[in-house]
């Protein structure tokens, strides 16, 4: 059970994107997703979302293939929580939040009871409540980004799967989000985050999926996957531990080279 | 909730311009003269009466259709002659007025109806299956522009004076001499395009959120465009067949119902719809009132009412963005 990824190999035109990935994740669990830039993490997580054709292989969600379900089912089982956040109009907080109901409403109907409900926990769990009437193109990004959290757990999905949550969050925001999607887990919904700060995955992460050029390098317990050694391998740079902190090494400066090369 | 009262006073708005639009005119005719033996009735019926009505419909119809195409592209600059549309419709009842058809109403609408027809049709060749917003505007750049130049071509060897006066003076968009039965031909085809775009309300929406997580929630795009460029294609298809191009329209009144419903792209279609009626009414009643003997034509009308309000809307745009 679970969301099981089968064998999935993903072209973008005319690169392989994705080779044979395989793995199976739980729910109650938070599932790291790490690698170099273009190592096929976002890729993943939109496969996973048939939001890009697979070229083989294919997604189970609790044994049934997710590609071969109607949109509207998938979208009420899976929550996407995507990198760059478009917010073409400026419309209240609540309203952006209230978006996040449509696959559980009928074209034409309005918001239901079980609707009402569930926008006002999400937007209570994001702690967003206060500027709900708020527009959102005035909300500060650390706002923003809760405002959009609480856009996905209004869906109730039993899957959220975030890229790159924490993207133009400063430190303290960052935390606070990864609080919030580690409780998620907690209450027993599966999740699974893009993330670049390997520290950060070793503070939330049950799960890691290492990729690296499109292939899966390694997967398992975060303890297990986090390992200097084998991020080294991966990300081509020296890693040393520190209590929860994984730190680059060498520590000192990057070398400053002169422009133009 | 503001959205009910503004639908209201929108309304009455409507209302009070359709009532202009029968009342106004070269002659006046005061509300006393309707219904009563008074020869002016004949006025109402058969000049003001289709006039009013094709106001009314086709107002709405530019209205809603701006309103779907700027939530759709997420483009406050989009208008329904953006897709090529309007341009295509245009070639056709061009084509018809230059072999001399311009005199049968029926072939002049279905020749400009086939000219929408092709340019839905070109619109789902070129964009394929994608559902890409941006392919989508793409192609409709390329077919309108296409369709313009060969609009042009077709001027250029109108036979004589006469054809070409009557192509220029069709193109600009009027409702002119229009009868009842141009009415009724137009109708059914303006109102099944409504009801198709006003069914987009909800995918609208969650289309703010950007395309793909927009498809991650259930909204399926490739159909969403078809709804949008067959609902266009039907509803400004037959407006332009039976009124000629009249731009602005579309552009400029969702940006007028926007401060006062909120942004919210399915909060914009109705008092779009209701907000473009109540501005042709009232343009084409102005129109009849200007000084001379020959009347502007709308679409010229609209063109030099929408440039000034458009560049005010840019300035507004620019100091609340600070892009400049």
């Amino acid at each position: 059970m679970g969301l099981s990824i089968e064998r999935l190999t993903v072209r973008l035109g005319q690169r392989t994107v994705l080779h044979d990935v395989a793995a199976e994740l739980l729910p109650g669990r938070v599932t790291a997703l790490l690698g170099p830039n273009g190592a096929g993490k976002s890729s993943l997580l939109r496969a996973m979302l048939a939001l890009i054709p697979v070229e083989s292989g294919r997604v189970l969600l609790d044994g049934s293939d997710m590609a071969a379900l109607d949109a509207r089912t998938r979208a009420r089982r899976l929550g996407y929580l995507p990198q760059s956040a478009e917010l073409a109009w400026n419309i209240p907080a609540r309203s952006l939040v209230e978006l996040g109901r449509a696959p559980h409403r009928s074209p034409f109907a309005g918001l239901g009871e079980a609707d009402r409900a569930a926008i006002g926990r999400a937007m209570a769990l994001t702690d967003t409540v206060r500027f709900a009437e708020r527009l959102t193109h005035e909300l500060s990004g650390g706002e923003r980004a809760r405002v959009l959290l609480a856009r996905v757990l209004a869906g109730e999905p039993d899957w959220l799967l975030a890229d790159e949550p924490l993207a133009s969050l400063d430190p303290a925001h960052q935390l606070d989000m990864l609080g919030r999607l580690h409780g998620y887990a907690a209450e027993g919904h599966g999740v699974v985050v893009v993330l670049h700060d390997l520290s950060h995955a070793a503070r939330i992460a049950d799960d890691v999926m290492l990729l690296s050029e499109g292939r899966l390098v390694a997967f398992g317990a975060a303890e297990e996957v986090l390992r200097p050694e084998l991020l080294e391998q991966v990300y081509g740079i020296g890693f040393e531990r520190i209590g929860v902190h994984l730190i680059p090494t060498p520590p000192a400066r990057v070398p400053h080279s002169p422009a133009g090369r | 909730m503001r959205r009910l009262p503004v639908l209201l006073v929108l309304g009455l708005i409507v209302l009070i311009g359709f009532v202009f639009s029968l009342t106004a005119g070269k002659v006046w005719v005061p509300l006393s003269a309707w219904g009563s033996g008074d020869p002016r009735w004949w006025i109402i019926v058969e000049l003001r009466l289709p006039r009013a009505l094709l106001g009314l419909a086709i107002g709405a119809v530019l209205g809603l259709s701006g309103a779907v195409l700027q939530g759709y592209l997420r483009n406050p600059l989009a208008d329904p002659a953006l897709i090529g549309v309007s341009s295509t419709a245009g070639l056709g009842a061009v084509a018809a007025i230059l072999m001399g058809l311009g005199a049968a109403p029926l072939v002049l609408f279905g020749s400009a109806m086939a000219g929408a027809a092709a340019a839905v049709m070109l619109l789902a060749l070129l964009v394929g299956r994608s559902g890409s917003a941006l392919a989508f505007i793409l192609a409709g750049t390329v077919l309108q522009s296409l369709a313009g130049s060969i609009t042009a071509f077709l001027i250029s060897i109108a036979p004589n004076p006469f054809a070409t006066a009557e192509i220029l003076g069709w193109m600009m968009g009027a409702l002119t001499d229009r009868s009842l039965e141009d009415v009724v031909r137009a109708l059914p085809f303006m109102a099944a395009g409504c009801a198709v775009l006003a069914l987009t309300g909800r995918s609208l929406d969650l289309l703010s959120l950007g395309e793909e997580t927009a498809r991650s929630l259930g909204v399926r795009t490739g159909r969403l465009q078809a709804v949008i460029a067959l609902g266009t294609g039907l509803a400004v298809g037959s407006a332009v067949a039976v009124s000629g191009v009249v731009g602005f329209v579309g552009l400029i009144v969702p940006h007028l119902v926007r401060p006062l419903v909120g942004q919210r792209p399915s909060d914009v279609l109705l008092p779009s719809a209701l907000g473009g009626a109540a501005l042709v009414l009232f343009a084409d009643s102005l129109v009849r009132l200007a000084p001379g003997a020959e009347e502007v034509r709308l679409g010229i009308a609209m063109a030099l009412l929408g440039t000034p309000f458009f560049f005010a809307l840019l300035l507004r745009f620019r100091r609340s963005h600070a892009w400049a």
